[in-house]
């Protein structure tokens, strides 16, 4: 009976953020996108944007613009120096129509995409990472620093410039529909600009450079002349055109003052930011917080920022006199003194602090963030460090310990702590399955939800219109969560912390199976193999919801049927796939074992079944060998637990070993004791496990 | 035809009944003996370790003596999977498979606490041109 619910699962783990459809897309000139922004780069060459269309131009035929849905309203992301550029596809028309050139409404948007690849290039091109870094530590991680508006400063500058060309044509006009067209142009473009500018007034991006008033007025005086002139008048716009050169004067104005000293400001900010990231190690070890110090730092972006999400690795060296760093990216001259794994939420309550040592002193108490004296190993997928399964090549992980006097850090990486004043080590603090913001509220999940209702068949939307919903979630580390959702109109209108509410549908389940799903490459079908085997569970609490999961579950189970023949593939048969949004290749080796070969990249995932997650990854030698003779291997045979590139990461266990080379002189025996002692060694600094 | 109970219950019953098979794991072994490999800048490895035999295939890398890499893949092996009765191994140059060498886990093990000499080591390896 409680097996059928699809909608609710999916609508729930879509909910937890857990199967947000990651469709990335890399633009070339061969898919939509890719078009879209080869339309767009013969425009700007029109409007003799010869620069910027040619710069466009390379990191497209460079598949450097990436399509991908952006949290936080973004409409484009840089997260590396010199890395691509992340698009969101809501800057592309919708449905996927072209673009037209002489139609206002997509010139003004054709405008707007370029203005953001422009924002984001400059990131790209201008911005070392450490700088972002540090001048984004000095303020939220979120967007609020000087990059930021060094960036769009770009973004304003050009759309001051289409404005003002848009202006003058409009001008010069020689009819009135001309006139109209551009008008109608330049009435949009200031309307885009406008909004951007809504994110300085919010405080976003800084201080306020470009007056929205000022703005707001001239795009009142450019409507008043576009509706005479479709009254019948002949309006001279020459008077806006030197509106807009005022407007802009002010700007640069302002811009030029900001920008006097920019590098010495941020320079001063990121070696501050340093300087107290480089103290925590010291005063943790009781030593003076002016001892010069040398300390890499991993660092967890855990909120969506102009740097993306995940984990980065640096390098600090801390002079020891003021607040002079000099910091790098992976020297292998460095020789760090300390190691400190640290997400970006902890950096920032450090450096906003009053008191930033006591407050990373509770940090460390509470394993919220690790100092070690050797380095952690293995670094780790977030997505799958904490979720209770070694299935990432985590140290360790949520029912798995370290070996003694060791800690699992926030990498899942076993470090040997700092021992608190009382000699204990501290182990991890249990955490609840969904955490809410620093408020205590869940409009991520809420916003993630509503966001993506359309991606629900329609026949299940209706069926979950109006419930109250109990949500009770087995966490891993043993504890019992319950959440509440309120749904009306088909959107989730609240969701909290507490079952205060009369529920007309319980579903309950273990938070592993988030994870589960999160990794399979096929959500929907994971969905679906968790309501057949139980481990998602639903309870209808009012007669009329058990007819629904009735009806639930007959969709369901089309569906799934559906997605089971879609998928899985027989023995030496192949598909060609997405998988977590890469163009991939599916194939069936003779043990029935589904693996995923991703274009352009050596990883191969190793499934039992297509919902599931990996259970390992193999290599092409071994599948070659595995096809030509299935009964000479077992069915283990060539599947190692790790992404193969992560065993080298792995060789600071071990001394790396030089075989001998061809026609050299060297002995059987110290060649067999040298692997026969590396590997006792290894299995030494694993913790001894051999099977 | 009309769908009945019967075929009803058929129908749970295939959806319910998970497929029959052995457990196919990431093996530690297998893991672990990659990781040291890999190590010896050996990659591309197929490796399959049971109680019965330990198997390892490697590309050669480039510049390496062939035989050397047998004895440092031996060395690999009996440390870590010292219960696996046979070790099987096979090289790789440019793509083309070179000889396959077998040596028994007991004598690997008595060379390794040099309980026997390299000549009689080696005189128990057995050594299959391909």
């Amino acid at each position: 009976m409680n097996r059928g619910l699809f909608l609710l699962s999916f609508t729930f783990l879509l909910l937890f953020g857990s199967i947000i459809v990651n469709a990335q897309t890399t633009a070339s000139p061969q898919n939509f996108h890719g078009k879209e922004i080869q339309t767009l780069v013969d425009y700007l060459r029109s409007l003799n944007y010869t620069a910027e269309a040619d710069n466009i131009e390379k990191y497209l035929n460079n598949s450097n613009i990436i399509i991908e849905p952006l949290s936080g309203g973004q409409h484009g992301l840089n997260k590396w120096p010199q890395g691509p550029i992340y698009v969101d596809p809501g800057a592309f028309n919708h449905p996927r129509l072209p673009w037209n050139k002489s139609k206002p409404s997509d010139e003004s948007a054709m405008i707007s995409l370029a203005s953001t690849l422009l924002h984001e290039k400059y990131h790209s091109e201008h911005h070392g990472f450490w700088k972002r870094v540090g001048s984004n530590g000095g303020h939220k991680l979120g967007g609020d620093n000087p990059m930021e508006v060094e960036g769009w400063n770009v973004t304003m500058d050009f759309l001051d410039r289409a404005i003002n060309e848009t202006l003058k044509k409009a001008n010069n006009a020689q009819t009135a529909a001309e006139k109209e067209h551009w008008l109608e142009l330049a009435d949009q473009l200031i309307g885009i600009k406008l909004t951007r500018i809504t994110d300085y007034k919010e405080n976003k991006y800084g201080p306020e450079l470009w007056n929205a008033t000022e703005l707001g007025e001239l795009k009142g005086n450019v409507t008043d002349k576009l509706k005479k002139l479709q009254n019948g008048e002949d309006p001279s716009v020459k008077s806006v055109i030197d509106d807009h050169n005022e407007f802009e004067r002010k700007v640069k104005l302002k811009a030029a003052e900001y920008f006097a000293d920019f590098n010495q400001k941020v320079d001063a900010m990121t070696n501050d930011y340093g300087a107290k990231l480089a103290r925590v190690p010291l005063m943790v070890n009781n030593k003076s917080i002016e001892t010069p110090v040398k300390v890499e730092v991993s660092l967890s972006i855990d909120n969506p920022s102009d740097l993306g999400t995940g984990p980065y690795v640096f390098q600090i060296n801390f002079h020891g006199a003021g607040n002079s760093v000099t910091v790098q990216q992976n020297e292998s001259s460095f020789h760090p003194q300390y190691y400190l794994t640290i997400d970006s939420s902890e950096v920032t309550r450090i450096y906003r602090s009053d008191v930033p040592m006591q407050t990373a002193q509770e940090l460390l108490r509470r394993g919220e963030i690790t100092v070690s004296s050797t380095p952690p190993i293995g670094r780790q997928f977030e997505d799958t460090c904490g979720n209770g399964l070694l299935d990432r090549g985590e140290q360790c992980d949520y029912g798995y310990a370290c070996p003694e006097r060791m800690v699992c850090s926030i990498m899942c990486d076993c470090v040997y702590p700092v021992e608190n004043p009382s000699g204990n080590l501290q182990p991890l603090p249990p955490r609840a399955p969904i955490q809410p913001d620093k408020n205590g509220n869940y409009w991520a999940i809420i916003n993630a939800y509503n966001d993506n209702t359309g991606k629900i068949p329609a026949y299940f939307q209706g069926l979950l219109a109006n419930e109250a919903i109990a949500i009770k979630i087995a966490g891993v580390n043993g504890n019992v969560y319950t959440y509440a959702a309120v749904i009306k109109n088909k959107k989730l209108e609240s969701f909290s912390k507490s079952e205060s509410i009369s529920p007309t549908l319980r579903i309950s389940f273990d938070e592993k199976i988030i994870q589960k799903i999160k990794n399979s490459a096929e959500p929907l079908t994971a969905v679906m193999a968790a309501l057949n085997d139980g481990s998602i569970k639903l309870e209808p609490l009012t007669p009329a919801n058990q007819f629904k999961i009735l009806l639930a579950n007959f969709g369901a189970k089309i569906l799934g049927i559906l997605k089971q023949g879609q998928f899985n593939v027989k023995p030496g048969d192949s598909i060609q796939i997405t998988y977590l949004g890469r163009d991939a290749t599916l194939v069936g080796n003779p043990y029935k074992l589904q693996i995923v070969i991703i274009k352009n990249e050596p990883v191969m995932p190793v499934m039992r079944s297509y919902e599931s997650y990996p259970i390992g990854y193999t290599n092409q030698r071994s599948q070659q060998l595995i096809a030509q003779a299935p009964q000479r291997f077992s069915t283990n045979a060539g599947i190692y637990n790790q992404q193969l590139n992560n065993y080298r990461a792995q060789l600071a266990r071990v001394s790396q070993v030089q075989l001998p080379s061809y026609g050299g002189a060297y002995q059987p025996s110290g060649v067999f004791t040298t692997g026969y002692s590396t590997g006792a060694r290894y299995l030494t600094a694993i913790g001894g496990a051999r099977r | 035809m009309k769908f009945g109970l019967k075929q009803a219950a058929i129908v749970i019953i295939v959806m319910i009944v998970p497929v029959g098979g052995e457990q196919v794991v990431a093996s530690e072994a297998n893991s672990h003996i990659y990781a040291l490999l890999v190590a010896g800048n050996i990659e591309e490895a197929l490796v399959d370790s049971t109680m019965e035999r330990t198997i390892v295939s490697y590309d050669l890398p480039t510049n390496s003596e062939k035989e050397a890499s047998w004895y440092y893949v031996m060395g690999v092996v009996a440390s870590v999977a010292p219960e696996s009765k046979r070790i099987e191994l096979q090289a790789f140059v440019n793509n083309q498979p070179t000889e396959q060498v077998t040596a028994q886990m007991a004598d690997v093990l008595d060379f390794a606490n040099n309980r026997t000499t390299e000549a009689q080591f080696k005189s128990k390896m057995e050594i299959k041109q391909v």
